[in-house]
């Protein structure tokens, strides 16, 4: 070859070599889809290292060493990445580029008709975890705490959630995702219980009122849906102490797994020689409890959780017999309790995941009621699946199935009964973004339970509709079936599930120092249970024609912003209900619905103390009661209860170790409410039903042990 | 004969640069970014240089330092934004990152630092809830990053500025802090790393503190 010969081969190669590595400069304007420019977007060349960051005016440029075809992409925190097709030819060029916020930036619009949701992690919640324990008055229990938000009306002489005109038994407590049979410690007639469950082991709560998801069943009215902590590796003790109360526990955790105890005594005899209660305890509350609790992590994703609590408790009190005034009625209660609850979750790929659970509780009641022995035995086994599949950014699908196992052995007396339901129910939900603003969730739910050997089928809709940057508003219609109770159950088997329809309507204003939610809803009772009776108080029949409405306005405002270091929330509920069931022989307002229910809850952080003081006041309009004297049945209405309590918690170490000393004055002003009125069969004698104590004074110790930190 | 041989050369060449240039600008670039990031002290600045580290993390997938980087940079900012409701959004994006950096290295103290300041980064949102669940997280992958390297300054330096910063009811404070910060500053003496684009920063804040901490003793003297 000549050195001429080659001369084109060269020239060819310097050409190419040259090319090469020429530059393309490119720039441009990156906007949203609002025109607005966007300053800090990272425009680049996929796969090279060419790139710039948009400046304030929302300009670019660079230049590039990659020629031909190309990919420019466009990104930036809370906007969908985009990519540009370009021509990259050493010539400069110019690519302005629209880029759109991220469906999960615009997509605020949330399912939220009926339900107020506590989280830690999740935005737009109403309240965090810390809400229910620093509440005035809930003194730490759950209940307590939920008992302040509307659509509840507060009941001094029971335990429970009566919500929107619904009966205790009509709210049901779901732990990660299965309901819980016993929620409440067994007590005593006329002084509410307090709930099993501490708010620390959750860390998120979702309280329903209405209208929930078609995951859930058997509850007409309610559901209050606890999800229980996930794994952390952290390794803690904590002590508890309290002049009623001790308590203790340890939490060691590795790298993946993590296992926990704890356990606690409690015994009222000292607050009750300090406060004289009025009522006479022959025996004061005592009772034991201990949990075990263990986590591992699976993978990247996968969980378990399993917990076991037991607990024993025993009670002896002596009540005024209203129908012979020389005598006195006993009553005592030995009560223990089993609760496992185990549960996986995992994902099966990019767009499947999984939840499978069970659980399992048994409570033993063994009463004496004035020498007539009452044994109960409850029994309930479930276990739960549940698939989720992401069908894209649009659609989110879940369904799944339950099976529960129910045993019941009951014996009063002499007459004893048993009582063995196999339930199986399953469900099918979709969530649809129609829209950025508008999203919807339909679903239906089955269920089969073979002690009535009947069928049911319950459509559940919502819709929600985002009508300004921070409003939305928001339907839902359901029903909802629940197995009638146990005690009727003994009597009759061929009974009908009782049915709720909810109808709701929310309208919704919240940033992240204010809220405002407004809801109207209409609730249809039907075939309730009812048990007519002979004049003699003999239950005639026991059937499904029971039916009845309930319809009201609940108001939420929060407010963290107007006042300095001041959180308070004012609830007010109002509600119009009536039914006819159980025994009423005419159409009633229940003695569990108030008509106006006005709750204020305010916090206050004293940092100079490092202490957080908390009041709540509340006002629950007359409730009804029956008086044998009154011909209108459900007559008679009580004076209109006002409560108001004071909490506080002052934060401090002792040795390096994180501690918060407790304190609770309930009822400082000593108002002397009456919950309810009882009457003597003959109607000449009656008993005002009251609080147990005027005034009480309450204080706790906690500390947590944290090691290697 | 001279001018194939030089033909071939310039072959070579060619092809040898196009082949290497990615893998000897990687080097390159992230010393240059990493020398820029030495010097940033603004938002805007640490933006831009997040962008830069994510842009090489995206063409090298098989280089935690780019992810580690563009990471530390979001911590960064998420520390300097004044506005609350902003952190979990910049948090997020920085734990996405530091979950791939782990992806290519599993074991590497700096990562779990850095997971470690993430974690401390969401306290602020609401430090009345997250301040006892995100504090014990912090500290205990700050833990783990010292059982992985016992030698990292930063693992102690940001151990001493949580005490340091945490009241001294709930068992903080300068004083507290002290000895931290003296292991810290001991091992940022020691601290060689064997590149210069692996994870160097923190004297400059490790002085900080302690200038601020000496003040603090100051006061109390007065």
């Amino acid at each position: 070859m000549s050195i001429l010969q080659s001369i084109p081969v060269l020239f060819f190669l310097f050409i190419s070599f040259f090319n090469s590595s020429a530059q393309t400069n490119i720039s441009g304007t990156i906007t949203d889809d609002q025109g607005v420019v966007v300053a800090f977007a990272n425009v680049y060349i996929k796969d090279s290292y060419d790139g710039a960051s948009s400046n304030a005016e929302g300009k670019y440029s660079f230049s590039t060493d990659v020629s031909g075809d190309a990919l420019l992409l466009v990104s930036f925190l809370g906007y969908e990445t985009k990519e540009t097709p370009v021509k990259l030819e050493s010539k400069p060029i110019t690519v302005d580029v629209v880029i759109a916020p991220s469906s999960t930036t615009i997509r605020t619009v949330t399912i939220n008709a009926g339900s107020f949701e506590a989280s830690d992690e999740k935005k737009g919640v109403i309240l965090r975890p810390l809400d229910i324990v620093t509440t005035a008055g809930a003194n730490g229990d759950i209940y307590g705490a939920i008992n302040t938000l509307p659509g509840t009306t507060q009941v001094g002489e029971d335990e429970g959630l009566f919500v929107r005109g619904g009966a205790a038994y009509e709210t049901k407590t779901i732990v990660d995702g299965m309901v819980v049979d016993k929620p409440y410690f067994s007590g005593v007639p006329d002084v509410p219980s307090r709930g099993r469950f501490s708010p620390f082991n959750f860390k998120g709560t979702v309280f329903s009122t209405g209208g929930y998801s078609a995951e859930y069943g058997q509850a007409l009215s309610s559901a209050l849906i606890l999800n229980t902590q996930d794994f952390t590796p952290a390794t803690a003790s904590s002590l508890s102490l309290m002049p009623l109360a001790v308590g203790g526990g340890h939490l060691q955790s590795w790298e993946k797994t993590s296992v926990g105890f704890f356990a606690n005594y409690t015994n009222l005899w000292l607050f009750d020689w300090i406060f004289g209660p009025r009522i006479e305890w022959t025996k004061p509350y005592e009772g034991f409890g201990g949990s075990l609790y263990g986590r591992q992590k699976f993978g990247e994703y996968g969980l378990l959780k399993a917990q076991t609590d037991y607990s024993y408790s025993n009670v002896a009190v002596n009540y005024p017999d209203l129908n012979d005034s020389t005598q006195t009625q006993k009553f005592s209660m030995n009560n223990s309790n089993i609760y496992v609850n185990t549960s996986y979750k995992d994902v099966l790929s990019e767009k499947w995941s999984f939840f499978t659970g069970i659980s399992y509780s048994q409570s033993v009641d063994d009463m004496d009621v004035s020498d007539i022995v009452i044994k109960q035995n409850d029994q309930l086994l479930q276990t739960k699946l549940k698939f989720t599949n992401t069908l894209n950014d649009d659609i989110k699908i879940s369904f799944g199935g339950e099976g529960w196992k129910r045993d019941n052995v009951s014996l009063f007396d002499t007459l004893s009964g048993e009582l063995q339901n196999l339930y199986g129910s399953g469900y099918a939900e979709t969530d649809i973004y129609i829209t950025d603003n508008l999203v919807t969730r339909v679903g239906g739910r089955f269920e089969y339970a073979s002690v009535i050997d009947k069928f049911n089928l319950a459509p559940r809709v919502s819709l929600a509709y985002k009508t300004g940057k921070i409003s939305q508003a928001s339907i839902a219609y359901g029903q909802f079936f629940q197995t009638p109770e146990n005690e009727f159950l003994f009597r009759e088997e061929s009974l009908d599930y009782e049915k709720a329809t909810h109808y709701i309507v929310n309208y919704q204003v919240m940033n992240d120092e204010q809220t405002l939610r407004v809801e109207g809803y209409w609730k249809d009772y039907d075939q309730l249970i009812t048990t007519p009776e002979d004049s003699f108080g003999n239950i005639l029949s026991v059937n499904n024609t029971g039916y009845g409405y309930s319809r009201g306005l609940d108001i939420f405002w929060r407010d963290k912003k107007t006042f300095k270091n001041t959180d308070y929330w004012i609830s007010y509920s109002y509600l119009d209900t009536k039914r006819l069931y159980r025994d009423y022989p005419t159409e009633a307002t229940p003695p569990f619905a108030a008509a106006h229910n006005l709750s204020l809850v305010a916090k206050y952080w004293i940092a100079k103390i490092r202490t957080s003081v908390s009041a709540t006041y509340s006002v629950t309009s007359g409730r009804t009661y029956y008086n044998p004297n009154n011909e209108t049945f459900l007559g008679d209405k009580t004076p209109t209860i006002h409560q108001f309590n004071l909490s506080g918690s002052y934060i401090f170490q002792i040795k390096g170790n994180f501690s918060v000393l407790f304190f609770s004055v309930s009822n400082p002003l000593g108002i002397d409410n009456v919950y309810t009125v009882r009457y003597s069969d003959d109607g000449t004698r009656k008993e005002e039903v009251k609080s147990q104590f005027l005034r009480t004074i309450f204080v706790g110790l906690f500390i947590s042990f944290n090691y290697g930190n | 004969m001279f001018m194939k041989k030089f033909l071939l050369l310039l072959l070579s060449i060619a092809i040898a640069s196009s082949v290497f240039s990615q893998s000897a600008s990687f080097t390159a670039t992230m010393q240059k970014y990493v020398a820029q990031l030495d010097t940033a002290t603004n938002a805007a600045t640490i933006q831009d240089m997040a962008n830069k580290f994510e842009r090489v993390a995206l063409a090298e997938s098989k280089e935690w330092l780019p992810n580690y980087y563009a990471a530390l940079c979001y911590v960064w900012i998420s520390f300097m934004q004044k506005d609350v409701t902003k952190i979990d959004a910049l948090v997020d994006k920085a734990d996405a990152l530091i979950e791939t950096a782990m992806k290519i290295n599993s074991n590497e103290s700096e990562i779990f630092l850095l997971k470690g300041m993430s974690a401390a980064a969401r306290i602020m949102v609401d430090p009345m809830s997250r301040g006892m669940q995100y504090g014990t997280l912090a500290g205990s992958y700050y833990d783990k990053a010292i059982g992985l390297n016992a030698d990292n300054p930063r693992a102690y330096l940001l151990k001493a500025q949580s005490t340091a910063y945490t009241p001294e009811q709930f068992g903080g404070g300068p004083l507290k802090a002290e000895p931290m910060l003296i292991t810290a500053l001991e091992k940022f003496e020691k601290d060689q790393p064997s590149t210069s684009i692996l994870p160097h920063w923190g004297k400059d804040q490790a002085d900080k503190l302690a200038a601020w901490i000496a003040d603090m003793k100051k006061d109390v003297t007065d």
